[in-house]
C-alpha cells in the first residue's frame, strides 16, 4: 500500500519534471528538474529492491554528468530562450519522424503492460541484486558487452583529448 | 513497528546533536590550534578557556541582517546553501561510530558516500551562479573542476580499501582491520585518499575556490546571516565527515586497547582534525594549474598503481 503510493508520487515527480525540461525557457531550470526527475529514478529503482543500480544512478547522472550540463550553461551563460526554431522543411521531417518514434514507443508499452497488474513489484527482482553477485554476472555473462563499452569509451577519451589539443 | 521508527528518530536526533556540537567545537579548535600555530592566543575571552565561543558565534549568525543581493535569482540563491548543508549531514547517516552507535549499516554503505557527496558540489555550483557577480562564479568554477577532478581518484584510492576487505559496508571494513589497520597494508592509498580528501574539503593547499586574496570569499562572496552560516556548518561537517573517513577506512575505526570504542573513535578523529589544522598552518597555496596537473597527472596514474597492485597482491597470496 505505502509502497504504491511512494511509487505512484515518484512516478508524477519523474513525468512533471522530465516535462518541465523541454517546456521551460530558462536553461538552469531544466538541468535542476531533470536532477529531480534523475533522483526521482533513482527512489523508483530503491523501491524495486536495486539499491546498487539506484547509487549508481545518482552516482553517474546527478554526480558526474548534470555536473558537467551545468558548467558548460553556466561558462556559456545562455539567456533565457523558448521554442523558436525556424520552420524549415528540415524541422517538418524531424518531428515527423519523432512524432512516429513516440507513436511506436506508446502502442510497444500499451502491447505488452495491457492488463498487467502493479502489485508485487519488490518480490519480482531477483534477490541477486547485491554487489557482489553484479559482479560476477558483469564479468562472466556479460563480459563481451563490457569489453565492448570501455572500448567505446576509451575511443570517446582519446577522440575528446585530440579535439581539445587541435 | 511504531516503537521501532521512534526509537529511530531518536536515535538520528542524538547523532546529528552529537555531530553539530563536534562541528561547533571544531571551529573553536581550529581558532585556538591557529592561534598556537602563529604565536597569538586566539579567542580566549568568552568563557573558560574560550569554550562559549562558537555558541556567541551562532548567535551572532543569527541576529545578522539576512540580505539576498537584487540581481540574484532568489530560489536557487536561497537552495544552495540548504543542499550543501543536506548533502554533508545525509553523509552521516551510515557513519558509525563505535559498534553499534550508527543510524544504519547498509551493505552499499560506501557507494552511498560517494553517492550523497558528489550532490554538495551543486551547492557550490549553484551559489556562484545564482549570486550573479564575477567573483562568485570564478568561485563556482573552480570549485567544479576541483571536486570532480578529484573525486576520481578518492573513489580509486577506497576500492584498494574494499579490495582487502572484500565488503563494502562501514561497521566489516572496521571489524576487518581488528589485527592491522589498512594504513599499513594501504600506505600509498592512504597518502592519494588524504590528499584528495583535502581537495574535497576545500582544505588550505587545495582551498583555491575561496582564496581571499583573488576571489574576496569564493561563491559565498554575497551570502550573509545564517545562509552563510549554513555554508560554514556544512564545510566543517565536511572536515568532520573527512576525519570519520579517514579512522574507520585506514585508522582502524574504534578498535583500540584499554578505553572504550567511542573515546577511542573520537581520540582518531580528532587527532586527524588536528593534523589537518596542521597542515593548513603549514603549507602555502598551490596554483591552480599545479592544482589540475597535481590530480590528473600524478595521483590519478598512482590510484591505478595502487589499485592494480592491491588487485594483484590480493589474488596472488
Amino acid at each position: 500500500m505505502i509502497e504504491q503510493a511512494v511509487f505512484w508520487m515518484l512516478g508524477a515527480v519523474m513525468i512533471v519534471g522530465a516535462l518541465g525540461v523541454i517546456l521551460l525557457p530558462n536553461t538552469i531550470n531544466s538541468v535542476m528538474l531533470l536532477l529531480l526527475s534523475m533522483l526521482a529514478l533513482a527512489g523508483i529503482y530503491v523501491l524495486m529492491g536495486a539499491h546498487v543500480v539506484a547509487l549508481f544512478q545518482i552516482i553517474i547522472y546527478i554526480g558526474a554528468v548534470l555536473v558537467l550540463f551545468i558548467y558548460v550553461i553556466m561558462l556559456l551563460n545562455l539567456k533565457e530562450q523558448g521554442l523558436k526554431l525556424p520552420m524549415q522543411t528540415f524541422t517538418y521531417i524531424i518531428s515527423g519522424f519523432s512524432l512516429g518514434l513516440l507513436v511506436v514507443v506508446v502502442w510497444l508499452f500499451w502491447q505488452s503492460l495491457w492488463g498487467t497488474t502493479f502489485t508485487g513489484g519488490a518480490g519480482n527482482l531477483k534477490a541477486s541484486a547485491t554487489v557482489h553477485q553484479l559482479a560476477v554476472d558483469l564479468f562472466s555473462q556479460h563480459i563481451l558487452i563490457f569489453e565492448l563499452t570501455s572500448v567505446l569509451l576509451l575511443v570517446a577519451a582519446i577522440g575528446a583529448i585530440i579535439i581539445s589539443k587541435k | 513497528m511504531i516503537v521501532d521508527i521512534v526509537l529511530q528518530i531518536v536515535k538520528i536526533i542524538v547523532i546529528f546533536a552529537v555531530i553539530l556540537t563536534c562541528v561547533a567545537y571544531l571551529t573553536l579548535m581550529e581558532r585556538r590550534c591557529l592561534g598556537f600555530f602563529q604565536v597569538r592566543l586566539g579567542p580566549n575571552r568568552v568563557g573558560p578557556w574560550g569554550l562559549f565561543q562558537p555558541i556567541a558565534d551562532g548567535l551572532k549568525l543569527f541576529f545578522k541582517e539576512d540580505m539576498t543581493v537584487l540581481h540574484a535569482n532568489k530560489f536557487y540563491f536561497i537552495l544552495a546553501p540548504v543542499i550543501s548543508f543536506v548533502a554533508v549531514l545525509s553523509c552521516f547517516a551510515v557513519v558509525p561510530f563505535a559498534g553499534n552507535a550508527y543510524i544504519i549499516d547498509i551493505p552499499v554503505a560506501v557507494l552511498y558516500l560517494m553517492a550523497i557527496s558528489s550532490m554538495g558540489v551543486y551547492g557550490v555550483l549553484l551559489a556562484g551562479w545564482s549570486s550573479n557577480n564575477k567573483y562568485s562564479a570564478m568561485g563556482g568554477y573552480r570549485a567544479t573542476a576541483q571536486m570532480i577532478s578529484y573525486e576520481i581518484p578518492l573513489a580509486l584510492a577506497l576500492v584498494g580499501v574494499l579490495i582487502l576487505s572484500g565488503s563494502m559496508s562501514i561497521v566489516d571494513i572496521v571489524n576487518s582491520q581488528n589485527g592491522m589497520w589498512y594504513i599499513v597494508k594501504q600506505p600509498l592509498g592512504f597518502i592519494i585518499f588524504l590528499i584528495c580528501i583535502l581537495a574535497e574539503t576545500n582544505r588550505c593547499p587545495f582551498d583555491l575556490y575561496e582564496c581571499e586574496n583573488e576571489l574576496v570569499a569564493g561563491y559565498q562572496t554575497c551570502y550573509s546571516s545564517m545562509k552563510f552560516g549554513l555554508f560554514y556548518i556544512g564545510e566543517y561537517a565536511h572536515i568532520f565527515l573527512a576525519c570519520c573517513l579517514i579512522t574507520l577506512f585506514y585508522l582502524g575505526g574504534w578498535n583500540g586497547p584499554v578505553l572504550p570504542a567511542l573515546a577511542w573513535f573520537f581520540i582518531k578523529v580528532f587527532f586527524c582534525a588536528f593534523c589537518f589544522i596542521w597542515i593548513r598552518a603549514t603549507y602555502p597555496r598551490v596554483r591552480y594549474d599545479q592544482l589540475m596537473n597535481l590530480s590528473w597527472k600524478v595521483v590519478l596514474p598512482l590510484a591505478f598503481l595502487n589499485l592494480i597492485v592491491t588487485a594483484v597482491i590480493k589474488v596472488m597470496f
